[in-house]
């Protein structure tokens, strides 16, 4: 973290909307409406930074990385990786793009073919790119990046379904870093492991960082595990970014109601401040993606909204350097 | 690192282990599976290599002399007395003639039973092999592109399915029975048409069924396989696939093909016996194999006429169809106990 | 193969339980409105003058009023308590309209149903006076003069109703059969309209085949009308036919289907339909009930018939069952009460003390024969039908198969029809070196292997969907496979299908190489055989004999057999013409080898004790003569 001063900007992501169309009709399809699972979100993203990515669950935030890795084609937007547009490219200039950028999943008993051993899983990769030399060279490849993620590389022929949840998901951190990407987009990776193995995940990425100089968009809804392994954290409300700056300043000074509420929601490892805290309770629940509110997305359940709040969009804008969020009672 | 090294101790010392291995695993306790199975292997190896060596050899030979004759056994022995006063009328030695050349005696042309119940199993068991191959080939094929590919094309293409499938099924094998009998007479030399009649002739009448059966049933599996396709193409491995840049060929055949086609083949295990009882019916009907050929089918519809006299006819292929049927059942349940992860341990 | 059994009998009790419901359902007792029975004389005709006051009351009657009498009919009893005959007619019957007609189930149902001039006298086979009461012949032979009986009633039957009545015409009087409605009939099967199969039949009148065929002799179309054809009503109640030549058994064609008395009025108003179950009219012993296509038939006693008093069985419920064995297992369920026994069940029925009792078997007059088509390669090859022909052996066929007791045949005709040879005189019969020589012959002309000649021909042999015929077809296949290695596909199809595909107007190559069919005497003359079913410029040419092509658009014309045949039916000395149907059916079946005769038929039919019937060999079933013990059927059913 020594040299961040240089604030290399890596990614660029403009105004990205990702929106899944609503259907009628059983032969002929009518176009009847849209989820707007992501919906203008505009961001840069540090080489070499951990970009932490909070919000409650079903606000876009997985959408969000499926759709800047383009495993989803986004409605609009750009995102700009090293200068290029990445959402115009297609075919194979797109597949070779992809060397650059891994995603490691939610799931670890999702992500990894039950009917391929783990040597296959992870010189996939290898394979699809034809690179790695010959099988013999691939296959030593493989070994070597189980050893760096802390697997026995004598399990090269082994199943998926014979490792327990930690050990799969080195197995998908394996994968994500056969290809040496720059950039990896962590999607939960750690949402579905037991607490004690949480811990081991962590370390392994951020040693893999430092090692391999990543450039991490870790997306989680835990912000006791986002704040412990990010340098900026955004956080996302119903398809949109409401609040963006470096950790300690969104924990010391949040200013987006929002953020303030999941704030104060997260325990403190002392009982008796956390008795003695203000919790903020949001009522109602998060509106539908396909229906948002009119004016600001929260102001169904923002405790401070007033008149402003329903008829205008906030805008997303830097409030002081670093610090940007998207609220009225910050316009002024 | 430690504590991830110690977990693996407890599995270093096994061997790997597939998915596929552990369903072996699996349908090896099944004793009824594997009974079934070493049937119908047993089944194989009678009826195609071996048919003629323990039988005559000749399923259409006829010894007119010898018509409905019971084996001679029956008459020199109390156990085959005894076996046969329960099957036959209560008067039917005072009709029967015998003969020693019949194991099981001879069908009301004189023709053996036994061999020509050896011999129908060439076809019955043809017609699960094929019939089941030429539908699983079509249907996953149809079906995977379908649900892989998603949206307007897999709406046209289950609507063409629903289409196909809105048609009588008897009544459209029967019609391409018909069509293709009707070719026979019509081609032109030399023509496709007439190729495939020729082709049908020297296979007693099985390729024509064959057709007719496969084009039919491939309407289920594709089905089924496009609902398979449809939930694996959301799994994360296969997103996992689509970042790191795997192209549509190669996730369908690495990562949706095998996930799928477990299923699948327990599904048409399962569908064998409806394949072989449709063959007979056929058969039975006219509509199947070509006299002299045997199959179960067409010795049922021989010997049905004669239960009243000689219900000793219609056992050889029923109780051949019934055990052939019920073992495919055997093991395709089987199969499924040993394929279906639910049940795993 | 059990479900499909099952299902049959299923659908026959439910069928059953239908009937007896509605009939059940019937108004009991039944008062019939008829109306009396009077005759109007046309003006100007001579009468004695007893009978002039008599038509003068009469007139005097008709213009007071028409008259109509309630006229009490003997009441129906319900329908289970009425004396009733369970038969099976084997199939639907393509027909019921007489001029349509040719196959055996639509004839026994037709005699039943229309009375004809003349009928065949049961035991004997003579030609017994019906309609006609008597007949006379001019002395050349070609003047036939038939007086018809004036009280047989053309009668209407409503089966939603249950109601008999009286046909009645235009002005309100009532219909009895007359000579018009004879010649009506005569000229509606010659009426190329009709599209009648068995025409040819009445080609011994004068003029019926150009007017059927549309051609005069010299192939110029005709100019001849309808009223040309020579049968004309000489008064209400004398027919005169003129024939072409003179033909002694001409009384026999008389009381066929096709010159029976129709209804005209009911044709004309009906079109197609006439014949439906509450549409028809008739005028024979029976009616026709209820009929439920595919399923059963019904026919009632016609309680106006003349001689009704005679007519024991009240109702005749026929079943359309096509598996001999699945009626012969009804019969043993005293379902049915006469049966034919199908040719597996032979052993079993000769064995058993019960069965063997009820077993009847006698000749019959039908031949089984087999036809080659001969624009057919290689069957347009006579070595080739001679091989295909000798090489069966009819006499283990049947010993070992059809089990009847049948006749080896090798001429067509039977015995017992005039002009029949004595079978295996003539013709071709089984022969294994023949048959294998001239095969050879064949293909050393041609340089071919037995296996190039199967792979190049792909012969077929048809049969029409039958248990019994799929056993011949398979025994004869495999005889010939024996002696010359020959390898025919059997194939089979639905009757109606079957004779379409094998037709002479169908294309060559939807019919069969060989096909198998069966002739029953229709009148017993050797006219009736050779001549009408072979003579390719009489019959239906089946064998496409002298075509000019090979899809039989065309006849060449007649040829030496042709010849025969006609010059046969027109001498007048009997033993020539012996002997010239001996030379007729010594070609065809010998020399020309055009088809392979099989075996003659037997009747073979297991009865019930309380049936008494009789076995017509000629005019089909005669239900009116039939008896059954009503009680004692009861108990054997246990009812």
């Amino acid at each position: 973290m020594s040299d961040n001063n240089k604030a290399e900007t890596l990614m660029k992501i403009k105004d990205l909307k990702m929106y899944f169309p609503i259907t009628q009709g059983i032969i002929i399809q009518k176009h009847v409406g849209d989820i707007k699972a992501v919906d203008g979100l505009s961001f840069d993203i540090q080489r070499g930074e951990t970009l932490g990515l909070v919000g409650e669950s079903g606000c876009g935030k997985s959408t969000t990385g499926r759709a800047i890795l383009q495993l989803y084609k986004p409605t609009a937007g750009s995102v700009i990786f090293e200068g290029e547009d990445i959402t115009t490219i297609r075919g194979e200039s797109l597949r070779k793009m992809r060397r650059r950028m891994q995603m490691i999943f939610q799931d670890p008993y999702a992500s990894l073919n039950p009917r391929m051993t783990v040597g296959n899983i992870v010189a996939e990769p290898l394979e699809v790119h034809k690179i790695g030399g010959n099988a013999k060279e691939r296959r030593e490849k493989v070994k070597d990046l189980l050893n760096v993620v802390g697997l026995n590389p004598y399990f090269i022929n082994r199943y998926p379904h014979e490792f327990s949840g930690g050990q799969r998901q080195r197995i998908g951190v394996a994968r994500a870093l056969a290809l040496n990407p720059d950039f990896i987009v962590c999607d939960e990776p750690i949402s579905a492991l037991d607490v004690s193995i949480q811990a081991q995940v962590i370390n392994l990425l951020e040693d893999l960082q430092q090692e391999f100089g990543l450039t991490y968009l870790f997306i989680a809804h835990d912000l006791s595990v986002v704040r412990h392994i990010s340098d900026r954290i955004a956080v996302m409300y119903l398809g949109k970014i409401v609040e963006l700056t470096d950790r300690y300043t969104l924990y010391a000074n949040p200013l987006h109601p929002y953020t303030q509420a999941l704030l104060s929601a997260v325990p403190i490892p002392d009982p008796v401040a956390d008795a003695k805290r203000q919790r903020v309770i949001l009522e109602g629940d998060v509106p539908s993606p396909a229906n948002p509110p009119k004016g600001c997305n929260f102001c169904t359940r923002c405790p401070k909204a007033f008149d402003p709040c329903f008829e205008t969009e906030p805008e997303f804008k830097e409030h002081e350097p670093g610090h940007w969020a998207a609220c009225h009672l910050y316009q002024a | 690192m430690a504590v991830a090294e110690l977990s693996q101790q407890g599995i270093i010392a096994r061997k790997p282990r597939s998915l596929l291995s552990d369903s072996v695993n699996r349908l090896k306790k099944n004793k009824l599976a594997m009974v079934s199975m070493m049937f119908l292997l047993l089944m194989v190896l009678a009826a195609f290599p071996f048919a003629s060596l323990f039988t005559s050899g000749d399923f259409a030979k006829q010894d007119l002399m010898a018509n409905s004759a019971l084996p001679q056994w029956v008459e020199s022995t109390a156990i085959g007395r005894v076996v046969f006063s329960i099957i036959m009328p209560n008067n039917y030695e005072n009709y029967v003639r015998y003969s020693d050349q019949f194991p099981l005696g001879a069908d009301d042309l004189g023709r053996d039973l036994w061999t020509r119940t050896i011999y129908g199993a060439r076809i019955s068991l043809s017609i699960a092999v094929v019939a089941s191959t030429v539908s699983l080939i079509i249907g996953t094929i149809y079906g995977l592109i379908s649900g892989y590919i998603g949206g307007t094309v897999d709406n046209v293409m289950m609507r063409v399915v629903d289409f196909l499938y809105g048609f009588p099924f008897i009544v459209v094998v029967i019609l391409l029975q018909t069509y293709f009998k009707a070719l026979a007479k019509h081609g032109a030399e030399g023509s496709i048409g007439q190729v495939m009649v020729n082709l049908n002739n020297a296979m007693g009448g099985m390729f024509f069924l064959f057709i007719a059966i496969g084009l039919i049933n491939w309407l289920g599996m594709a089905r089924i396989a496009r609902g398979q396709a449809l939930s694996i193409r959301k799994k994360e491995y296969v997103d996992a696939a689509k970042a790191v840049g795997a192209v549509d060929t190669r996730i369908i055949f690495r990562h949706i093909l095998p996930n799928i086609l477990g299923p699948l083949i327990v599904m048409e295990t399962l569908q064998i016996p409806g394949y072989i009882f449709l063959e007979a019916f056929l058969s039975f009907i006219g509509l199947g194999v070509n006299p002299p050929t045997p199959s179960w089918g067409i010795m049922i519809s021989e010997a049905a006429p004669a239960v009243r006299s000689y219900p000793n006819q219609l056992l050889p292929p029923a109780l051949a169809l019934t055990f052939t049927t019920l073992a495919f059942n055997f093991l395709g349940d089987g199969l499924r106990d040993a394929f279906d992860p639910k049940m795993k341990e | 193969m059990f479900s499909k059994k099952t299902l049959l009998f299923v659908a026959i009790f439910a069928m059953l339980a239908l009937i007896a419901a509605q009939c059940g359902a019937a108004p009991t007792p039944e008062t019939i409105t008829v109306v009396e029975t009077v005759i109007v004389e046309k003006e100007g005709e001579t009468v004695t003058v007893v009978e002039t006051v008599e038509v003068e009351k009469i007139v005097e009657k008709e213009v007071e009023v028409v008259k109509t009498v309630e006229v009490e009919v003997p009441a129906a009893a319900p329908m289970d308590e009425r004396v009733t005959l369970d038969w099976n007619f084997s199939t639907e019957p393509p027909t019921l309209d007489p001029s349509q007609a040719s196959d055996t189930t639509s004839v026994d149902i037709i005699n039943n149903l229309f009375v004809g001039l003349t009928q065949f006298d049961p035991v004997s086979g003579e030609v017994i006076p019906a309609l006609a009461s008597d007949w006379s012949v001019s002395d050349d032979g070609l003047e036939w003069t038939f007086n018809l009986r004036q009280d047989i009633p053309w009668v209407h039957y409503d089966p939603s109703t249950g109601e008999t009545s009286q046909a009645i015409d235009d002005e309100g009087n009532p219909r009895f059969v007359n000579a018009n409605d004879v010649v009506y009939g005569a000229r509606r099967t010659v009426n190329p309209d009709t599209a009648s199969d068995y025409a040819y039949v009445t080609y011994i009148i004068k003029n019926a085949l150009e007017l059927n065929t549309g051609e005069d002799a010299d192939g110029n179309p005709t100019e001849l009308t309808l009223e040309d054809l020579g049968v004309e009503a000489v008064d209400d109640w004398t027919v005169k036919f003129t024939l072409e030549n003179p033909a002694g058994y001409f009384p026999a064609i008389a009381g066929m289907w096709v010159v029976k008395p129709m209804p005209e009025w009911a044709i004309d108003k009906w079109n197609v339909k006439w014949t439906e179950a509450g549409l028809i009219d008739t005028s024979g012993p029976y009616m026709l009930g209820e009929w439920i296509h595919g399923g059963s038939l019904q026919m009632l006693k016609n309680p106006l018939w003349v001689n009704a008093d005679d007519v024991q069985i009240e109702v005749i419920n026929g079943l359309m069952i096509v598996e001999a064995s699945t009626a012969f297992a009804l019969y043993e369920n005293n379902e049915l009460d006469t049966v034919e026994v199908p040719s597996t069940e032979i052993d079993r029925v000769k064995a058993d003390p019960v069965l063997s009792a009820d077993f009847y078997s006698a000749p019959d007059v039908c031949t089984y024969y087999y036809g080659f088509v001969q624009t057919k390669p290689p069957m347009d090859d006579v070595r080739v039908r001679r091989a295909f022909s000798a090489a069966i052996d009819r006499q283990s066929l049947i010993d070992n198969v059809t089990k009847g007791g049948q006749y080896p045949a090798s001429t067509f005709a039977p015995p017992g029809i005039f002009g029949a040879p004595e079978p295996g005189t003539l013709g071709q019969g089984y022969d294994a070196d023949l048959a294998k020589a001239s095969l050879q012959e064949f293909l050393d002309e041609k340089g071919m292997t037995i296996d190039e000649f199967n792979a190049e021909y792909g012969i077929t042999l048809g049969h029409n969907t039958s248990e019994g015929h799929a056993k011949i077809a398979a025994a004869i296949q495999q005889m010939w496979n024996d002696t010359l290695g020959t390898d025919v596909q059997v194939e089979n199809q639905e009757w109606k299908v079957y004779l379409k595909s094998i037709n002479a107007d169908s294309p060559v190559e939807d019919t069969y190489h060989i096909y198998r069919l069966g002739w029953c005497a229709d009148y017993p003359d050797e006219n009736n055989w050779v001549h009408e079913v072979f003579n390719s410029q009489v019959g239906s040419n089946r064998l496409r004999r002298n075509c000019a092509d090979p899809n039989c658009d065309d006849t060449t014309g007649p040829d030496a057999f042709d010849d025969l045949t006609t010059a046969a039916g027109q001498e007048q000395d009997p033993a020539k013409r012996i002997e010239l149907y001996a030379q007729a059916e010594d070609m065809l079946a010998g020399e020309m080898a055009a088809y392979a005769p099989i075996y003659h038929y037997t009747i073979v039919r297991v009865t019930k004790p309380y049936l008494t019937r009789n076995y017509p060999p000629l005019g089909g079933q005669d239900f009116y003569n039939w008896k059954v013990d009503q009680d004692a059927k009861k108990a054997a059913q246990g009812m």
